[in-house]
């Protein structure tokens, strides 16, 4: 079988390389036949990953553990599931789900491409070309999953932190994000290469674009939820280079996805949306280098692998080559109007640029400052928390605001009396929302009281969108309220949508400020009997069970929760101990109030022989609002990328003058 | 020569008559490939300025723009969509397009 | 248009220019972050770094206090340094271990910082035969 997999690799190496090679002498001669010779090599490339995919499944499946891969990562008692997970699990086999979502990718951008936009995606190919080709050669040359041995009698199993879930979804998610930034990019490119200066490759790849952004979105947020109730430490987020990682092409896509709207619209950006473009791209290579290197040691980075290098070296060469073709392209790029006023729409998107590249640039400072110290210094310093949250709160907060701000103002020029009247009522809104949590008692924390005034903004001005927005098709069409609103909504999907995704953004921002700026923490140690409060609860340590799980010894402290006198239930935070992993893993306890959003969360640090239990206790307000968050951002997210018949037509008109038919 | 090695081989082969296949066709394909044109650009700009003239309209209809920003900017896009229309150049037909920006479109909201 | 785009430019700039003295402001007012030093490279330092090692048995626990030695992850170093670590100890920690730690050299001893203890996560990509 591996050899099959073996054969399947090469082959595929072949045909990026066709794709790559052929595919930029056959755009630059106009050989139609070589084009498609080169479109049908991506086509076929994905056939051969998917071969390859199919070994190593099957490899793991029947726990063949005579590839070095499945008998590192996998075990005779292992369930399916977490067998199938471990395709993922280690480097190679990233790598190779890499491929596979990339040509995957690529061969659908192909295939809908060849009716839509035929001549762009003659130079599109042998840029889609050139990264499977990397791809490819890593997985052959460098960092093969088909590596065979001896076959032992056992794998060595999958960490149990990683056997639940959400570690089942969110690598693949984030994969998918990653993978889904290099189609946008390779059509800009193509459209640089192919001298156009038109919007065809912003209109092709819109989708793409939403839909990469969405699973790197929300793979975010299983990972954050993953790390809050598994690793249990309290927190969701902790800016480890990792997180980071995915974090970083996350915010150039959501700059690259707004700009894109101006550069539409008003033709303008056209330069920044570009940069953004490879930014995005150049990030998601990087988030995956950082992962999969080890150059900086994180909580959850492997040790020195041999890919980091390579990975560094093509990246350097993207950037540059990037770069290089922008610069000669520069007369293409230039855009025919200008801003007008820096109080207007299109001046809140350059802001909305600015911040979110700024936070970026900020973070991608404090990841890579260890190694630049230490290649200065021989020292390397690390940056911390504080760093991170402080940027967060400078740079976040004025993008919540600009959430709020965008959709009320008027393009070109916002004169001052409009202004008045668009935002009156939100901003009297936000206020009032402002002194009833000051007297509440928020000022305890100003950044958090400043980002619930903020958020409530927002909300206000989503609400007055969507009411204006019915109230005036109710009066055009006479038909009900409920039929004006999704007539609405139907018909401009995309900015409604976009509202909905950033009242997701809202709730978010509502539960991050809310569980890190108001919450409480507490420590004690305790003998059997004794009590600790913490909040509004109280906490009676009860005594320690041990129990027998299937496959750890479980050791668990009895709490039980009192709130005002009313008895609320036991919580049980304690460890496991696992036998064949020989690990112990750490299982808090917590208890969602469904009325407030608020959690208790117990971690059991410490249970010793003589039953002390030294116990943390956190209580983390409004934390669940953030989970709720993620489904509202799929909604959202769903309704932006419903496709609309209205303006496929729309569409097929404009590009089909110059003389090709087109299905976007 | 083993069963996976036959495998991957024809799976090579595969690969290569199907890069090949449109080699096989005649000489002519049926749909040379266009270059951008000038054309593209102007249709671009022209529903960029329609696509405003109907966004400001509704924005004005729901109260985000007050009458006087609206008075100030109608003019002088409707004056752009004017100049953009092709003059003789495109074979769209008439009922396709975007309905004349001089009457507030009712249906009409972006 | 009779005016020139010159005050959005202006603004623009402005804006820019104001993000990145955030910037520098903080980072000159916070400081520039924890040097991470390994053993035998602390050399009687007494400042705040945060120390990586591996961990060398025997690790003496009382209560939520650990006593061991550190030395290099990596290299020949002779150095074991005595460490002393009140706080939350991660379930990973144990004798072998890599770990870091933020605190201070105080008398010989380095003195870890509560909640600073991050155990590195043992590497997935070498089959764990060796246990």
């Amino acid at each position: 079988m591996p050899e099959l997999g073996r054969a399947a690799l090469i082959v595929c190496l072949g045909l990026a390389l066709f794709a790559a090679v052929a595919g930029a002498f056959a755009a630059r001669s106009r050989r139609q036949r070589l084009v498609e010779s080169a479109e049908n090599a991506i086509l076929a490339s994905f056939v051969a990953a998917a071969v390859a995919a199919v070994v190593l499944l099957v490899g793991l499946v029947q726990n063949d553990f005579s590839l070095v891969y499945v008998a590192d990562h996998t075990s005779r008692e292992l369930p399916l599931g977490y067998t199938i997970s471990a395709f993922w699990g280690g480097q190679e086999g990233s790598l190779l789900l890499w491929l596979l979502i990339l040509t995957g990718f690529s061969a659908t951008a192909v295939l809908l491409g060849r009716r839509s936009a035929r001549s762009l995606l003659a130079w599109t190919v042998p840029v889609l070309g050139g990264v499977i080709l990397f791809f490819a050669f890593l997985l052959v040359a460098v960092s093969s999953p088909f590596a065979t041995q001896a076959a032992p009698a056992d794998g060595a199993g999958l960490n149990p932190s990683l056997q639940n879930p959400y570690m089942l979804a969110h690598p693949p998610m984030l994969y998918l994000g990653f993978v889904g930034l290099t189609i946008p990019f390779a059509f800009a490119m193509g459209a640089l290469l192919a001298r156009r200066s038109d919007e065809l490759w912003i209109v092709v790849t819109r989708r793409w674009t939403l839909v990469a952004w969405t699973f790197l979105g929300f793979g975010q947020l299983l990972g954050a939820h993953w790390a809050y109730v598994e690793v249990g430490w309290g927190g969701y987020f902790a800016w480890d280079p990792v997180e980071n990682a995915a974090l970083m092409p996350w915010l150039a896509a959501t700059a690259f996805l707004h700009s894109v709207m101006i550069q539409e619209k008003r033709g303008m950006l056209r330069i920044w949306n570009v940069l953004l473009v490879i930014g995005g791209f150049a990030l998601a290579l990087f988030g995956t280098f950082l992962t999969r290197s080890g150059i900086i040691s994180s909580i959850h980075s492997f040790t020195e692998s041999s890919i980091g290098p390579w990975f560094l070296g093509f990246i350097g060469i993207v950037v540059a080559a990037s770069i290089a073709l922008v610069l000669t392209r520069l007369p293409l790029l230039r855009s025919k109007t200008r801003l007008e006023s820096p109080v207007s729409r299109e001046a809140t998107f350059l802001y909305n640029n600015l911040l979110l590249v700024a936070f970026c640039l900020t973070i991608l400072w404090g990841v890579l400052y260890p190694i630049i110290t230490e290649a200065l210094r021989g020292e390397a310093v690390t940056v911390g928390p504080p760093y991170y949250n402080f940027f967060l709160k400078a740079f976040g907060l004025p993008l919540l605001l600009l959430m709020g701000i965008g959709p009320l103002i008027a393009w070109r020029r916002a004169s001052l009396r409009g202004l008045g009247r668009t935002f009156a009522w939100p901003a009297a809104f936000a206020l009032l929302c402002g002194a009833l949590l000051l007297v509440a008692g928020a000022g305890s924390s100003i950044p958090g009281l400043v980002g619930y005034t903020f958020c409530a903004f927002v909300l206000a001005s989503i609400t007055f969108e969507f009411a204006r927005g019915t109230r005036a098709r109710h009066a055009l069409s006479s038909g009900s309220w409920a039929g004006a609103f999704a007539s609405l909504i139907g018909r401009n999907r995309r900015r409604y949508g976009g509202y909905v995704v950033h009242a997701s953004i809202v709730l978010l921002a509502i539960g991050v400020v809310g569980s890190s700026a108001y919450d409480t923490v507490a420590e004690k140690r305790l003998r059997p009997g004794a009590t600790m409060a913490i909040g509004d609860y109280t906490l009676r340590y009860r005594n320690v069970e041990q129990r027998r799980g299937p496959n750890s010894q479980e050791v668990r402290a009895l709490v039980d929760v009192s709130r005002d006198g009313k008895r609320l239930g036991t919580m049980e935070p304690g460890k496991n101990q696992y036998f064949a992993e020989q690990q112990i893993s750490n299982e808090a306890a917590i208890r969602s109030d469904r009325l407030n959003g608020e959690d208790l969360f117990l971690i059991a640090d410490q249970i010793d022989p003589d039953e002390t239990l030294f116990l943390k206790a956190l209580v983390k307000p409004l934390v669940n609002v953030i989970w709720i968050a993620g489904f509202v951002f799929l909604l959202g997210a769903g309704i932006a990328l419903w496709p609309d018949a209205r303006e496929q037509r729309r569409l097929a008109l404009r590009y089909g003058s110059s003389g090709s038919l087109v299905r976007v | 020569m083993s069963p996976e090695l036959l495998l991957g081989a024809v799976l090579a082969a595969a690969a290569v008559v199907f890069v090949a296949v449109p080699f096989l066709r005649e000489k002519d394909p049926p749909r040379p490939l266009t270059p951008a044109d000038a054309a593209l650009a102007t249709a671009e700009e022209r529903d960029r300025v329609l696509a405003e003239l109907k966004e400001l309209e509704f924005d004005h209809r729901t109260g985000k723009i007050t009458d006087e920003d609206y008075r100030a900017q109608i003019g002088p896009l409707r004056r752009a969509a004017v100049a953009l229309l092709p003059s003789g150049t495109a074979k769209e037909p008439p009922q396709q397009r975007f309905s004349a920006p001089s009457v507030p479109s009712s249906r009409s909201d972006r | 248009m009779a005016r020139r785009s010159s005050p959005a430019r202006l603004v623009i700039a402005l804006s820019v220019a104001a993000m990145l003295a955030v910037f520098l402001l903080y980072t000159s007012i916070a400081g520039g972050g924890t040097p991470q030093v390994a053993p035998s490279e602390l050399r009687g330092r007494t400042a705040e770094v945060s120390l990586v090692g591996q961990v060398v048995a025997p690790v003496r626990r009382s209560g939520r206090t650990a006593r061991f030695e550190l030395k290099d992850v990596k290299g020949g170093s002779a150095v074991r340094l005595p460490v002393v670590y009140t706080g939350s100890i991660p379930d990973l920690f144990k004798a072998g271990r890599d770990i870091s730690l933020t605190g201070r050299l105080r008398d010989g001893t380095f003195v870890g910082a509560s909640g600073t203890l991050v155990t590195k996560c043992p590497s997935k990509y070498t089959a764990k035969k060796d246990t």
